[in-house]
């Protein structure tokens, strides 16, 4: 029995392979849906192209997806990151090739069709699901295939922002929730792949164009705090009313969902009627504001419109994401709160651009819920570290609002409309926080090496365990389990199945239960013995799994 | 055998995939880059067009877009920049201009337009250090003619400073490298403002050489011969220029001047009369109660019997202190007074 489960080399080999493979191709296809996606909005708003367009072809796009959508690529709907969580946690990793297919084709519609949703989303579904088909390909079996779909989502997110480090700390966060996920090798490797893959396509090119700032006066910090406190209320805002129109549109009958979409597309073409830089994902306006050239009326409002385009757009069921709605309404509300400032004390405050800059962190962090990713990603944007401290400040007061006041993360709440349970990142650190030193009991000792195989078998059954320890209270020799008795009848006593010197599954008293359960699952037990860090053979208790799940609040049927 | 040819098979399968995907991004990645350029280059266009007909805000509008669009295309940022400049918005161009020189500090045209803005905020310093940047730095078309363009805004920029010595210093070697018309006649202008007449006399002269018919440079001449006292010269200068009223003034100086030695004491202490009679009537008419003007009326009221070469000084001495009286006391002088301005400055100098 092996205390760290391991896979075997090949194996390993093959999925570093696979990773590389990934990133490659994953880099070309979202390089291709970015440039496919620009090259048909392109068409679609030519230069001072008449005003009706932006109220027609947005609906008329609408119509088209939300037709192919309910007729043929259901799981292409939304945003794509509740979707990529569902195959992981729920399907084994699996997403089919006619969902990536349907998302890149209805989110190439809907996108160059001016709705108001992102492109980052879907490009991390479309990512998840080519690894997923590829790892498919190479019979990889199902444990296997969920190590490799979040590295597809790294890779393409890696392509889709041009920021390498964020990607891969976006899928620890947000997709895995585990920021000490076996997976980081290889999301590594797809990350840099994919990366590179877009620097040979597309160049050296940020994704926005940001000039240099600096910290003018101590007192931003003050000014960059009440921008948290906003960009937290916006966030909280975004997300209630986004959640709102979904759950009201799911009231609606099933005979309509081909139709839903039309009216989000309809809305969002009203709007653009009025102002043209709501539809699309307005990277551009954001570029624009980031350089501080805006006028404050018109960001004001922007950030409201695009908030009801976005949470329209999303809940009438169009295929897209809130990545990149949730940087223009924080690029927005930041260009905001900097302008006033600018006004106010200008020998105090930088120009406008820069809280446009931390605005667009502070509404990330809250509305996406990943703080650290969000620091990352403006800091890989900006390439400059002066900015890191104000981000900082601004993202967790944001994050810190959203929380209190929307406790459910969007993409969990989108899930739990579905009928679906998600593990988040926030409800993985809550059960890290059990540690087995609190639960494993101190009482029982391991079995004698001197008894009898019969004795033992005898114990285990009244007991109702598999598996229990053996040594003394002082020293452990290892562990037998009742599958061992069974197969060596013929061994006398315990010392003849249990070397002195045997590997045997184990925990430490400050190891999160998920170790717990993840070791007695390796090793086909239900006891493991809890032992020091400086000596594994000196035992400080035992822990079970009836006491696991008993702490996770699941009672097991016929459970001591 | 069959899991080699399979494994075989699977991978050539993901390289023709990679194969076919690589190339539809190179494609889609080159109609991208083509139809963004074209539409930038249309802005570009439409940007330099409104800043001909001085429409700046709409033209940093117009170079905003091209630049957004192509960001590799230095043209965009520069006129970009100096459409800010031109529009006012000073702070979004120092940026724009910072970003430029950041990646290429050699720019000439970057630095040029840094130069520009510097001087457009009054510093001196900083905006001749850019300009020397400019001239130094890279141009990429017709690097000789930019580079003399530049030290003439210079020496132009200098000029309105009244900063002469830095000024002459660009003007020697503009004076060398300078080919054009325009230019040198400007140089030999310039020498006159940095208080260098005898070089100014000597460009001009080259000048009138080349082309006798130019009546702009026998003007020029005729200042600088003014300025050098060659009274004279000068009003023969003006003649030529076809200028009677500065030929007039010209003879008119040459009938004051008291310096020429081979003057006699009795005509050299008649004109420091006439130059002392001058320099109390453009005192008296803005402060007629001044001492110094009660002074010069009794100093020209005494008949003079032997003329000596100390009693024209003494005059004169006194028409100075009038004149620097009249210059705090009275506002800027009339054309009237301007043989008499001309007639002290070369006394004091």
């Amino acid at each position: 029995m092996s205390p760290e489960p391991s896979r075997p080399a090949n194996s390993r080999n093959l999925t570093i392979l696979l990773s590389l493979i990934v990133g490659v191709i994953v880099g070309l296809v979202v390089v291709a849906f970015i440039l496919l996606t620009g090259r048909l909005a392109a068409r679609m708003y030519p230069a001072g192209g008449a005003a009706w367009r932006r109220v027609l072809i947005p609906t008329a796009g609408a119509l088209i997806t939300g037709f192919l959508l309910s007729k043929y690529f259901p799981n292409a709907r939304g945003s794509g990151i509740p979707q990529t969580k569902f195959a992981i946690f729920i399907n084994s990793g699996y997403i089919s090739l006619k969902t990536v297919l349907g998302k890149f084709l209805c989110c190439s519609i809907s996108l160059a069709s001016g709705m108001a949703l992102g492109r980052e989303g879907p490009s991390v579904h479309i990512g998840a699901g080519i690894a997923s088909v590829l790892s498919r390909r190479f019979g990889l079996k199902s444990d296997s295939l969920k190590h490799l779909v979040p590295v597809g989502c790294t890779a393409a997110l890696a392509a889709a922002f041009n920021t390498p480090i964020a990607a891969v700390l976006f899928s620890l966060e947000e997709i895995l929730g585990d920021m000490h996920a076996p997976v980081l090798g290889t999301v590594v490797i797809a990350s840099a792949t994919s990366w590179m893959v877009l620097h040979l396509v597309l160049g050296d090119q940020p994704l926005f164009h940001v000039p240099p700032y600096q910290l003018v006066h101590p007192l931003e910090f003050g000014i960059y705090a009440i921008l948290g406190l906003i960009g937290g209320l916006g966030s909280v805002a975004f997300v209630k009313l986004l959640l709102a129109i979904r759950k009201w549109f799911k009231t609606f009958p099933k005979t309509s969902e081909w139709i839903q979409p039309a009216a989000g597309g309809l809305a969002v073409g009203l709007m653009g009627w009025f102002m043209p830089q709501v539809l699309g994902v307005g990277y551009d306006y954001v570029d624009q504001v980031l350089s501080g050239d805006f006028a404050l009326k018109m960001v004001i409002a922007l950030a409201l419109l695009k908030i009801l385009a976005t949470a329209t757009c999303y809940g009438t069921g169009n295929a897209g994401g809130i990545f990149g709605p949730s940087l223009f309404i924080g690029a927005m509300i930041g260009g905001s709160v900097g302008s006033v400032a600018h006004t106010l004390l200008p020998q105090y405050t930088a120009t406008p651009g820069a809280y446009a800059l931390v605005g667009m962190g502070a509404a990330f962090a809250g509305i996406v819920r990943t703080p650290m990713t969000s620091v990352i990603m403006i800091f890989e944007m900006t390439r400059d570290y002066s900015i890191i401290v104000p981000l900082m400040i601004a993202n967790m007061i944001s994050f810190f609002i959203s929380q209190k006041l929307q406790h459910e993360p969007i993409y969990e709440a989108l899930a739990l409309q579905e009928g679906v349970y998600l593990p988040t990142g926030e409800s993985r650190e809550e059960l890290s926080g059990v540690r087995v030193a609190q639960i494993m009991k101190t009482g029982p000792e391991p079995f004698s090496v001197a008894l009898t195989v019969e004795a033992a078998s005898k114990l285990l059954v009244e007991m109702g365990r598999n598996a229990w320890p053996v040594g003394n209270p002082t020293r452990l020799h290892g562990v037998v389990t009742a599958r061992e008795i069974e197969e060596n009848k013929s061994a006398r006593a315990l010392r003849d199945l249990v070397a002195p010197d045997a590997q045997f599954p184990y925990v430490h008293p400050d190891h999160p239960l998920s170790v717990a359960l993840e070791r007695m699952g390796a090793a086909g037990v239900d006891a493991v013995p809890v032992v020091s860090r400086s000596n594994l053979r000196e035992p400080y208790g035992v822990v079970t799994l009836a006491d696991v799940l008993n702490a996770y609040g699941v009672q097991r049927e016929g459970a001591d | 055998m069959t899991i080699e040819r399979t494994s075989l098979a699977t991978g050539a399968a993901v390289l023709a995939i990679i194969g076919g995907l690589w190339s539809v991004d190179l494609f889609l990645a080159r109609t991208e880059s083509r139809e963004t350029s074209t539409e930038a280059e249309h802005d570009f266009q439409n940007g330099a067009r409104l800043m001909r007909e001085h429409q700046p805000d709409e033209a940093v509008d117009e170079f905003r877009k091209a630049y957004a669009l192509d960001r590799g295309d230095q043209r965009y940022a520069l006129q970009l920049a100096a459409a800010l400049i031109a529009a006012g918005k000073t702070a979004e161009a120092q940026t724009m201009l910072n970003e430029i020189l950041e990646s290429s500090p050699n720019n000439g045209d970057a630095n040029l337009l840094e130069a520009r803005l510097m001087a457009r905020e009054g510093k001196t310093a900083e905006a001749t250090s850019y300009y020397h940047r400019a001239i130094f730095g890279i141009w990429t078309v017709d690097a000789l003619t930019r580079r003399v363009q530049v030290r003439m805004e210079l020496a132009d920029f200098l000029a309105s400073r009244g900063s002469d010595k830095e000024l002459l210093a660009e003007l020697l070697p503009l004076e060398t490298d300078a080919h054009d018309l325009p230019t040198r006649k400007q140089v030999a202008h310039l020498y006159l403002v940095a208080h260098s007449p005898a070089r100014s006399a000597a460009a001009y002269r080259v000048l009138i050489r080349e082309d006798p018919k130019d009546r702009s440079d026998y003007a020029g001449l005729g200042q600088a011969e003014l300025a050098l006292g060659n009274y004279r010269a000068a009003e023969s200068a003006f003649r030529n220029a076809d200028a009677p009223d500065r030929a007039a003034l010209a003879a008119e100086m040459t009938s004051l001047d008291p310096t020429p030695r081979n003057l006699s004491a009795a005509e050299k202490v008649a004109r420091a009369i006439r130059i002392l009679q001058l320099a109390r009537d453009s005192l008296a008419r803005c402060a007629a109660a001044d001492p110094l003007v009660t002074q010069a009326g009794d100093l020209l009221a005494q008949k003079v019997r032997t003329p000596t070469n100390e009693l024209a000084e003494q005059r004169l001495d006194l028409a100075q202190q009038l004149w620097a009286a009249r210059g705090t006391k009275c506002g800027p002088t009339t054309s009237d007074e301007e043989s008499l301005r001309l007639v002290l400055s070369k006394l004091s100098g």
